[in-house]
């Protein structure tokens, strides 16, 4: 009885999390319980105040914590996420013009030991790029900062704390961040209301409404119930004219191939890294996780009251549910009310540096390889491990990085910090047409070899990733460092103890 | 009764009775045969967990043949000891997390296969502390009981 304690406390403890993930997986949401299709109207994040502005710099506030969100209606759901809302805030900023991001970490949960800020597509200082053991704990506030010297983009911040990362930003902490510059601004391309970013991600509801994160998985975490701008399977009233709209995968593991029910196609402007040398035409878009696709869909040539929706084929290895092959309808309800800036021009940002390197500048080629192997997601063999360094470019020098996916089984969306890159190949074949533009995350399919041509201008340590978060919080992360006395991204600028 | 009264005995004794391969041996195995076979998992992680665990493989495998033939006190003591070790650091890396290396404070899930090692090692504790007798055995059920509250207490303080 007394040695029991011991023993009860041995084998009941370690089995808690696993028990109430699946407890709480089989109290999910019933399909016959989720809203119907279409039948809630999308929403736009808010945007992100600065609380102060000088000659230089804008400075913006946030506070990581929780709040109550009707995601789904007639439900209240607890969220987690910058000023308690998911989406956060859309930050929106100049090119030139200096942000800076404080963070206060004010969720207090059993369940978030911790928190590091990512802004994912900037080429941000080590010490300011979200590094995952740059821990943000509840209690803490630190200041990024980010000089904004790249072109105009779609970027999002979002959680990168290590191991905690996917259930951090399963539960909302995730937002727009996007950028404009005067040579895309000088373009006639949607803007203001016809310009709309749009976050796509998957979840599981409880019959409570709360988000249920099975924490016991470490393959993926699948969802059934789309959100877009955290709302399920919304409409959008649109008029009889060109939009732009910003997609970003923000889910864990699920991607999307998108396409228009009238099979007419779409033409992609922008990559991860900004607007595309040239305007692609396509009818399907393959979507990774975090990759962001700016795409012009002209509903001139849709009558009104015609509804469009956008669907949902899934690519390999993600599994289909009833309700996962429709993402959100768009309702044509008049005539363009503003014709102007309804323009895509022939040639959008023919000098994008990274689109100009060539192959013959790369005096390096380095190889990944990304797998299961002994029942961990490695990256050439390895896992994460801060103290290591698996490549070292020199300071300006122009390399090739070859990812290999060996496996039938799976897919990762390869997500290399600090730079933008160009695909110069997959499978020896030429990149999707889509994809030709600047990117930072890219879709390595199952059985597929991809090549990347990039250049390391910064100093200092940075990650690259398998964006599958459940991959990346069970260590498919790896890092290397560009030159040497790069600041480091942990004791540079560490984070402070609040106040109050 | 029988079998505790018979299990506490002299090497000479167990000697007499030739090799015994009953429950703690057989417990013993099974849980360092675990650690053993998901040891080279480990080494990906780190070669500091992979030698972890090549160590509580070799230590758990190495103590249940030794129970073959020596059940002295001392040796049923340091099982009870060793056993409690492995499973404290069990404990510890399915609530608070991994203590050290480059993962402290990744918080593994329990599974099927670690857990049964777990219940084995709780088991040859058990069985360890039935074939003490005496005051050796009042400290070490007392030194449990002790433990036991400690992790209960700290379970509901909400520290691990």
């Amino acid at each position: 009885m007394k040695a029991g304690l011991l023993g009860g406390a041995a084998l009941m403890l370690p089995l808690e999390r696993s028990a109430v993930s699946s407890l709480r997986n089989v109290n999910r949401l019933a399909e016959s319980r989720l809203p119907a299709p279409f039948s809630v109207a999308l929403s736009a994040p808010p945007l992100a105040r600065p609380v102060l502005r000088t000659a230089t710099t804008d400075l913006y506030e946030l506070t990581l914590r929780k709040g109550r969100a009707e995601i789904l209606p007639g439900m209240m759901t607890e969220v987690w996420g910058y000023e308690g809302i998911m989406p956060g805030p859309t930050i929106v900023a100049r090119k030139g013009r200096e942000v800076v991001v404080r963070v206060a970490n004010r969720l207090e949960d059993s369940r978030h030991p911790h928190s590091s800020l990512h802004l994912h597509g900037n080429a941000s200082a080590p010490q300011y790029d979200g590094y995952a053991n740059d821990l943000l704990r509840p209690g803490w506030y630190k200041d990024y900062r980010y000089p904004m010297k790249q072109s105009a983009r779609t970027m999002w911040y979002h959680d990168h704390g290590v191991h905690t990362t996917g259930r951090n930003a399963y539960m909302g902490c995730a937002a727009f961040f996007v950028t404009h510059d005067p040579q895309e601004r000088a373009l006639p391309l949607p803007r203001g209301r016809y310009d709309v970013p749009l976050v796509l991600r998957d979840a599981i509801f409880g019959e409570d409404g709360s988000l249920l994160f099975d924490e016991g998985n470490t393959d993926s975490l699948f969802g059934d119930v789309i959100l877009v701008n955290g709302r399920p399977w919304p409409r959008m009233r649109v008029e009889r004219r060109k939009y732009r709209f910003r997609f970003l995968n923000g889910g864990l593991s699920r991607s999307y191939r998108l396409s228009l029910s009238t099979g007419e196609a779409m033409t992609v402007i922008g990559t991860d890294g900004g607007l595309m040398p040239a305007p692609q035409q396509t009818a399907s878009l393959l979507l990774g996780m975090a990759e962001r696709y700016e795409v012009v869909i002209d509903f001139a040539r849709y009558r009104v009251g015609q509804q469009i929706v956008l669907r949902n084929i899934s690519p390999k290895n993600n599994p289909d549910q009833p309700t996962t092959n429709r993402i959100m309808r768009f309702d044509v309800v008049s005539d363009a009310t503003d014709p102007s800036n309804n323009v895509v021009p022939d040639v959008l940002d023919p000098n994008n540096p990274v689109m100009r390197l060539q192959p013959s500048q790369a005096n390096v080629t380095r190889s990944f390889r990304f797998e299961r192997r002994n029942g961990m997601w490695t990256i050439n063999g390895k896992v994460w491990d801060p103290k290591r360094i698996d490549a070292r470019p020199e300071y300006g020098a122009v390399e090739i990085w070859e990812f290999v996916n060996k496996s039938g089984g799976w897919f990762h969306p390869i997500h290399m910090h600090l730079v933008d890159f160009r695909i110069l190949d997959r499978n020896g074949a030429r990149p999707r047409n889509y994809e030709r533009g600047p990117k930072d995350t890219v879709y390595l399919g199952e059985g597929e070899t991809v090549r990347v041509l990039t250049q390391f201008d910064q100093r200092g340590k940075y990650m690259m990733h398998c964006h599958n978060i459940v991959h990346e919080d069970h260590d498919m992360m790896t890092q290397f460092e560009v030159g040497s006395g790069g600041p480091d991204p942990i004791t540079t600028a560490p984070p402070r103890r609040l106040t109050s | 009764m029988d079998r505790t009264s018979r299990s506490a005995v002299s090497p000479t004794a167990a000697a007499r009775e030739g090799l015994r391969i009953d429950a703690p041996v057989a417990l013993s195995l099974w849980a360092g045969l675990v650690h053993g076979w998901v040891a080279p998992d480990h080494f990906v992680a780190a070669a500091l967990y992979g030698w972890f665990f090549v160590a509580v493989a070799v230590a758990q495998v190495g103590y249940g043949l030794l129970l073959l033939r020596w059940r002295h006190p001392a040796v049923l003591v340091a099982g009870v000891a060793g056993n409690v070790a492995v499973l404290g650091v069990y404990l510890l890396t399915r609530t608070r997390g991994i203590p050290l290396g480059p993962h402290a404070g990744k918080v593994e899930v329990a599974g099927v296969l670690d857990w049964s090692a777990a219940v084995a090692e709780v088991a040859v504790v058990l069985w360890l502390c039935s074939a003490l007798e005496g005051r050796v055995k009042a400290a070490v059920v007392n030194g449990l009981l002790v433990l036991g509250l400690v992790a209960w207490g700290t379970r509901l303080a909400g520290l691990l």
